[in-house]
């Protein structure tokens, strides 16, 4: 008897990027950005956190080609290094919950019973939760800083992942393959690792592009509450708050970092989008 | 001549024609002039409540308008002047004070104001537990006459007539007119030049001319209306849009722009406030050192944090008290900005090969992000890491309070014209009740300076002894004095006679509209 093949193996030859717009720029998109983010130092000669209060709130010069904020620090400077810690937490704020997840997610859709239901009830006590409440809970115990940020998103994330899963797992073990792999005499923890998950991680790999989407959301909406990545790093969403002030003036500092939310946003779509398309095929 | 009948009616008539235009091109007598014009003034701050006893600045303003005390502060901020008393005298024990009562007050609902009034209100703020501290050296007080109060205090105590011109003694009805004190306070009766209209929480207050009013011809407006709008730009886009005719606290920042708009007007007014950085003197033995108290005063930049949150609007700090305030020394040593000199406090401190310290900022706060990063940038060049962590706002305040900090910042605004309120609050441990503004500071002979001013009558020996005190807590830089920012307002030209003194007290019955 055949097992389904593993999807995993033959992931990159099946995305077939040339046929696939959605993915294809989403992946240029992310690529600019974490370029940008990786080679921070060397596109500005400037310090991100350096204060040069003689020249504050300068217009767009050739030497500052988004101004300067009120502290004299270079706008553009702090957009790509703001990119390096949004990406960053954004990226790690969505593994941990992704692996916890998947884990127990797989677990709990192949054992079924009591293991299942205490997992899914958690799930459900997790989601009745709101989320900005515990994270900001988090920050006032753990204190504000990208430990809390990853923290108080994976203690959220995990439960949608958990649920995707062990919902293909309750299709997936009653097919074919599954059985086959039983009664073949293949251990469980085998079965569960090279012939469940490759076939049911496909939609927890999708939904993690909008959650990446998400997280950085989240980091950038917490910067903005002052309770996100301490000050004065570079930070978008702290950028929009502290740029808040200046919107009637120099409504640029304020208005960028926001955009650059905005294309991280729109660039993680178009693979989410592409990854549906090819994966699902 | 005009002699026929004809000629009589058309002499009647032209001399009423030209009687009319006379009498329109005139001002119409004080006395006669109907309040008009609607006042929209629009702020960050909703209104809490009308009992001057729980109230803060998002209620004093707007009580104001309603409730009146028996003296009022000078324009300046330094002096009282009699407002609902006509006069005081001191007897010769210090102790026993006699206030005359104007006579000519009516309460809003034309009942007149009587020494009964007078002594249940006072009776009733010291009894407070939010203000009432301001009255703890009021020991009885008697009404001989309708018309005369007389106060007795515990020991002698020159800031009586500051006290009683704080917003926490303005004159209610005797036992609130009969009515529950929670029955009052939704529908409060008052000597001010405003009556309540509608209050809806979250959005409005509204308030119309109170037409008993003691002064002729006041208020000259029809009605005020507070309306609560948070973001800052949106109350400036209702200024510049006609929605509104005052706009209280626009950000420092856009000050050069309200400037360049035709028909808005913006003034700093000065203020009786101080913007401080508290260090807290237990949290870690390096605070307890003068000399690093005074490297980290020194190493505070601030004329550029003046430059970045207030836009230059704004004077170095030098003294504990502010400009603005009764017995300030313009000669106190508070340091300044000059970081060799902060690297040669430091090096006299016991960490002068290095130091961390956390300043707890409020999450969100302009200011706050500006004063901590422009410190820490500073810091860093003499070898102290200063970390910045950020809380919620009431979370910092309890934080402070509990005094699980190192550095912070505070701040603060007087409600009188006499020292004495803020000396006591942030230098006498024992009786300010905050550990000395919440730093553990304590200087036997400062404290005995602050209790000295407080008995003194004489305003010689009271500015010794309050020029000692702020020349040792410079000195000693129990806080670090960081700046005094004055209160911006921007209104419509159509707006006059809008004033905000040092207290910030506003005098709606003298605004005028078109």
């Amino acid at each position: 008897m055949r097992t389904q093949r593993f999807p995993g193996k033959g992931i990159v030859k099946r995305l077939n990027f040339s046929a696939n717009t959605a993915l294809y720029s989403g992946i240029i998109i992310i690529g600019l950005l974490a370029l940008i983010a990786i080679a921070a130092p060397l596109l500005s000669h400037y310090d991100p956190t350096g204060q040069d209060l003689e020249n504050t709130l300068i217009a767009p010069t050739r030497h500052h080609l988004l101004g300067t904020d009120q502290l004299g620090r270079d706008v553009l400077t702090r957009i790509m290094y703001g990119a390096r810690i949004d990406l960053t937490i954004g990226i790690l704020a969505v593994v941990f919950p992704f692996i916890l997840g998947t884990t127990l997610g797989l677990i709990s859709g192949w054992r079924g019973g009591l293991f299942d239901t205490l997992v899914m009830r958690i799930v459900d006590t997790t989601i009745a939760f709101p989320f900005y409440v515990m994270a900001i809970a988090l920050v006032f115990v753990v204190g504000a800083g990208p430990k809390a940020i990853i923290l108080a998103i994976s203690l959220v994330g995990w439960v949608a992942y958990c649920r995707i899963v062990r919902a293909a797992v309750l299709v997936a073990k009653e097919l074919d393959y599954v059985h086959a792999a039983k009664l073949s005499g293949l251990p469980t923890s085998r079965i569960l690792r090279k012939h469940v998950l490759p076939n049911v991680i496909t939609q927890a790999i999708i939904f993690s592009m909008s959650d990446i989407v998400l997280s950085i959301l989240a980091i950038v909406s917490l910067g903005y509450l002052g309770l996100g990545v301490p000050i004065p790093t570079a930070e978008w969403g702290s950028m929009i708050q502290e740029g808040q002030a200046y919107i009637l003036q120099q409504w640029w500092i304020p208005t960028i970092p926001g955009v650059m939310v905005v294309i991280t946003g729109f660039g993680l779509s178009l693979i989410g989008d592409g990854l549906v398309k090819r994966l699902n095929k | 001549m005009f002699t026929s009948k004809k000629s009589r009616r058309v002499l009647v008539l032209a001399t009423a024609v030209v009687g009319s235009l006379v009498a329109s091109i005139l001002p119409a007598s004080a006395e006669n002039a109907a309040p008009k014009g609607d006042l929209v003034l629009v702020r960050n701050q909703d209104f809490a409540t009308f009992n001057p006893d729980l109230a803060q600045n998002d209620s004093i303003f707007p009580q104001q308008q309603i409730f009146e005390p028996l003296y009022m502060i000078s324009q300046d901020g330094k002096t009282v002047s009699p407002w609902l008393a006509k006069s005081s005298s001191q007897a010769a024990d210090k102790l026993t004070w006699t206030i005359k009562l104007r006579t000519d007050v009516k309460f809003s609902d034309g009942t007149p104001m009587t020494s009964a009034d007078v002594k249940f209100s006072l009776d009733l703020a010291t009894k407070g537990d939010g203000w009432g501290f301001l009255n703890t050296a009021i020991d009885t007080i008697t009404t001989p006459d309708a018309a005369t109060v007389v106060i007795k205090t515990k020991t002698p105590w020159a800031p009586l007539l500051s006290d009683l011109a704080c917003f926490s003694n303005s004159i209610l009805p005797n036992n609130f007119g009969g009515k529950t004190a929670e029955a009052f306070y939704k529908a409060p009766i008052g000597t001010g030049p405003f009556k309540l209209d509608h209050w809806t929480p979250g959005t409005e207050l509204k308030m119309v001319a109170n037409t008993n009013y003691w002064q002729p011809g006041k208020p000259y407006l029809n009605s005020v209306t507070w309306k609560y709008v948070v973001d800052d730009n949106t109350r400036a886009l209702m200024l510049a849009s006609g929605q509104a005719d005052i706009n209280e606290f626009p950000p420092a920042t856009s000050v050069p722009q309200i400037k360049k708009t035709a028909g808005l007007m913006v003034k700093a007014f000065p203020a009786a406030a101080s913007e401080f950085i508290a260090m807290n003197e237990l949290s870690t033995p390096a605070l307890a050192d003068v000399h690093v108290r005074r490297a980290l005063s020194y190493a505070f930049d601030r004329r550029a944090v003046i430059k970045v949150v207030l836009g230059g609007l704004g004077t170095p700090s030098n003294s504990i008290l502010a400009p603005n305030v009764g017995f300030y020394d313009a000669k106190s040593p508070g340091v300044q900005y000059d970081l060799k000199a902060a690297a040669a406090e430091l090096a006299k401190s016991k960490f002068a090969k290095g130091l961390k310290l956390e300043y707890l900022a409020t999450s969100g706060s302009v200011e706050d992000n500006a004063m901590s990063s422009i410190l820490q940038a500073s810091l860093k060049k003499i070898g102290v890491t200063l970390t910045i962590k950020t809380q919620e706002p009431k979370v910092k305040r309890a934080t402070q309070k509990a005094m699980n900090y190192q550095l912070t910042s505070t701040g603060w605004t007087m409600d009188i014209s006499d020292p004495d309120e803020l000396l006591t609050f942030a230098l006498d441990p024992e009786n300010g009740g905050t550990h000395a503004f919440y730093t553990n500071y304590n200087n036997p002979a400062v404290v005995a300076a602050v209790r000295a001013g407080q008995s003194d009558a004489d305003p010689v020996a009271r500015q010794k002894s309050y020029s000692f005190v702020q020349k040792t807590v410079a000195n000693e830089a129990m806080m670090i004095f960081a700046y005094n920012a004055p209160y911006i307002y921007s209104w419509s030209s159509k707006i006059t006679g809008f004033q905000v003194t040092p207290t910030l007290s506003y005098h709606m019955e003298d605004v005028k509209k078109g």
